[in-house]
């Protein structure tokens, strides 16, 4: 074979190597083409259907009782706000007439101490908000009524007011006491080493704050006392003795509303919350694709509240029908958040909880509302139930059938 | 290797192979059950295809196995490069195939043959996108719908020549056709409020066919070549459950007859000319095509005429150039109403090698392709490039 006739073939491999590789770019494939309907679409269209449901007469209803003022994460205290005129109650634990230093008791002299409160939400558009505390007797208690704490208000009382700062949204507040203010904070015997702390609220116009309770986990209320210990060793003379409430809660001087056999109630100190029923049509039990669900609730009365704070309507499904006490589904909820005054219908995307309901194993056909924060907002909805036909709830679905693919 | 190995080794390769070795897309075979494949060797691609009821490793015609010398193994690689226009817009699509493998073997010293090979029957392969809105709740809501289909149909022959009569050869071939088609509707609505529709399903379709070949040398420069091909009904099965007015799952529709005759001339030792029509009765499915809701199905036609042209007589493998050109008409119906039949015209060009002592062959060719529907306004052009390895044991 001459040099000429091996070059051709020198080239085969290579020139096939070559093609394989412009092929292996073509690997990923590419197919996507715009078109007309139905012109060039196989197999018809996606129908969408809608429906609207709506709960079994009578099988919606409110419980209340769910989480009182005093296990709720928030501290309401308002001047005169006609959703509720609060007043807040701390009670700091016990501190002792000594305290440990290098393993060993030891008395102390106080230098100054600190009371602080984290605002949790506040009117952004109202300013001149000032905290007012007073330094409570023993007698006021959990049991106290709102009318008897607001009577151990008394000048004599008062240990400072707290400015909240206009620009201050959420964050810590301190009423700081040193020098010639220590001896407002300082415990008789009566007191058994106990703080009690009234809270109480001023401003140009009638408003409130939420103050982080100690259920809230952090930000909740410290009382903090800079002490020098009896010890020789001055580096560790200086001590900080660090109280967090015993008990803290909120009264309002006009009950929250309570549940009614005609209306839909949630929120308020008990709270409460409302359980609704529905029937389930089997086409949306067993074929349908569900795309969207929307529980659509009407307050018979404009929703009242701490203006430009909001307040979450939060609805959720349920493993088992328990009534009242049904175990909720925990990650599968829908929510909304509203402004107040507002008497709009109330809107909550629920398809997350809806599509539990299918299939043979679905969970049961209802939702559980209840207002975020529980028990800690100004705000109580009142909603119609079944037996308002007008602005009883309604779920609004829409749902795909099966596609039919054998069509060509 | 002897027959019988090459037998069993062609057996394992067919069972390794995709049941669909599907062939190129095209939008033409959206409203139907497939755009059907074209059962050709890269070789005979660079014709035209008009070489092929003559060329031994495509599958058209049994009685191609009639020059059938050694004992072959053969695979095409497809690259397709398309863009499609519709009145929705264009796109440049791409996709990667293997439409064509065929394994054969002469036996008893050569006076029988045989061939047992996949290639496509019907390609389902696409992704449709459409936008448009519906009112819901009262409000427009825009859309995507995406259609994506998978698979189609493969055209499993066993195929057996027989050579005994001079100068002829008769040949018979059993054809199992059948795959899966995978389909996926999406439609993401602009407004997220609303969930994603996403459903599936698969179909399964059998059929079964015949087909009888023949080749005869009429002199020394002329070879003729004939075929009849007759396919039963397919039968398709969905997964998915009844729906709607539907009183069974899955349907059935009828396959063609496949007619087909060419010629090839010598017309100088280096020069040979072929030409070849191929016409199939596809109106036998028109009707299930109709009730489906399909526009429906029309008989088909592929006019091919082609020439290889060759350096040197005594070895016309190495590098020959191959050319070619066809029209053929399409036989799935496009359109809402008024329907249009859609026709392609090609024009191609390729070439091949041989390797490894003659025991490996790579051919190359490539195919510039117009389709379009005349009266819609739909058309597409595509780049085919075809690669073929031969592998002679």
């Amino acid at each position: 074979m001459t040099q000429a006739q091996m070059m051709p073939r020198r080239w085969v491999v290579p020139a096939f190597l070559a093609a394989v590789a412009v092929l292996s770019g073509a690997c990923s494939e590419r197919l996507l083409t715009p078109v007309n309907c139905p012109e060039l679409c196989p197999g018809g269209q996606i129908v969408v259907y809608d429906t609207v449901l709506t709960p079994i007469v009578g099988s919606d209803t409110s419980f209340d009782g769910y989480v009182a003022a005093n296990k709720s994460t928030g501290i309401l205290v308002s001047n005169n706000l006609p959703a509720a005129d609060a007043r807040g109650f701390v009670k700091f634990l016990r501190r002792g007439d000594s305290v440990f230093v290098q393993d060993t008791a030891r008395t102390y002299t106080i230098d100054s101490a600190k009371v602080n409160f984290t605002v949790d939400a506040r009117d952004s558009l109202q300013p001149g908000v000032v905290l007012l505390l007073y330094k409570l007797p023993p007698t006021v208690d959990s049991t106290s009524t709102f009318d008897e704490l607001t009577a151990a208000f008394t000048p004599e009382a008062f240990l400072d007011s707290v400015e909240v700062p206009d620009t201050l949204l959420s964050g810590k507040v301190t009423a700081l006491f040193s020098g010639e203010t220590l001896a407002r904070i300082a415990l008789v015997p009566a007191d058994s080493g106990v703080l009690r702390v009234g809270l109480a609220l001023t401003a140009p116009a009638a408003t409130g704050v939420r103050l982080l309770a100690v259920a809230a986990g952090t930000g909740g209320p410290t009382f903090q006392t800079y002490v020098h210990a009896n010890v020789a060793d001055t580096a560790v003379q200086r001590q900080t003795i660090t109280r967090v409430p015993n008990y803290n809660t909120y009264l309002t001087a006009v009950p929250f509303p309570q549940p009614t056999p005609t209306t839909l109630l949630v929120g308020g100190a008990p709270s409460a919350r409302a359980l609704m029923r529905f029937s389930f049509p089997l086409v949306l039990k067993d074929t349908a694709e569900i795309i969207r669900a929307t529980l659509e609730m009407v307050p018979v009365a404009p929703i009242e509240g701490l203006s430009n704070v909001n307040s979450t309507v939060v609805a959720q499904g349920i493993l088992v029908d328990l009534g009242s006490k049904s175990p909720l589904l925990g990650e599968v909820t829908g929510s909304n958040t509203f402004h107040v005054p507002t008497s709009a219908v109330m809107s909550i995307e629920v398809l997350p909880i809806v599509r539990l309901w299918q299939g043979s194993a679905g969970r049961p056909p209802a939702f559980f509302l209840w207002l975020s924060p529980e028990a800690s907002s100004f705000s109580v909805p009142v909603f119609g139930s079944t037996a308002d036909p007008v602005r009883q709830p309604r779920l609004r679905i829409e749902y795909v059938r099966p596609y039919q693919f054998a069509l060509p | 290797m002897s027959a019988r190995r090459l037998a069993w080794l062609a057996l394992g390769l067919l069972l390794a192979l995709p049941a669909a070795a599907a062939a190129q897309s095209s939008i033409f075979g959206v409203r139907g059950p497939g755009f059907p494949g074209r059962p050709y060797s890269a070789a005979a691609i660079g014709t035209g295809g008009s070489i092929g009821l003559f060329d031994p490793q495509s599958q058209l015609s049994p009685a191609s196995l009639a020059t059938l010398r050694t004992g072959t193994a053969t695979f095409t690689l497809l690259a397709d490069y398309r863009s499609v226009e519709t009145p929705a817009g264009s796109a440049s699509t791409r996709s990667y195939r293997f439409p064509n493998t065929y394994i054969t073997a002469p036996i008893r010293h050569g006076m029988y043959a045989f061939g047992v090979g996949a290639t496509t029957y019907l390609d389902r392969d696409f992704t449709l996108a459409v936008r448009d809105s519906i009112v819901l709740r009262d409000s427009l809501r825009a859309y995507t719908d995406t259609t994506r289909s998978r698979g189609g149909l493969s055209d499993l022959q066993l195929a057996f020549a027989i050579r005994t009569i001079p100068k002829m050869t008769v040949a018979l071939a059993a054809h199992l056709i059948t795959g899966t088609n995978r389909l996926v509707a999406r439609r993401a609505f602009d407004d997220t409020s609303y969930s994603a529709v996403l459903q599936s399903a698969q179909t399964s379709t059998t059929g079964f066919g015949l087909a009888i070949g023949a080749t005869r040398a009429v002199s020394n420069t002329l070879t003729l070549s004939a075929l009849v091909r007759k396919d039963f009904t397919a039968r398709v099965n969905i997964d998915s459950a009844l729906y709607g007015g539907a009183t069974t799952i899955g349907a059935d529709y009828g396959l063609p007859w496949t007619f087909a005759a060419g010629a090839i001339l010598s017309v100088t030792p280096f020069l040979q000319v072929a030409t070849q029509g191929v016409y199939r009765t596809w109106s036998a499915a028109n009707q299930s095509m109709v009730n489906l809701g399909a526009p429906g199905a029309k008989n088909s036609l592929d006019l091919s005429l082609g020439a290889e042209l060759t350096s040197r007589a005594r070895r016309a493998t190495q590098f020959p150039l191959r050319v070619g050109a066809r029209y053929g008409t399409l036989p799935f119906l496009i359109g809402d109403g008024p329907t249009y039949q859609p026709s392609e015209f090609a024009l191609s060009i390729g070439t091949g090698a041989r390797f490894a002592k003659q025991h490996g062959a790579v051919e190359m060719s490539l195919e510039r392709v117009w389709r379009s529907a005349s009266g819609s306004d739909i058309s597409e052009k595509a780049w085919l490039l075809y690669t073929g390895l031969n592998i002679r044991p």
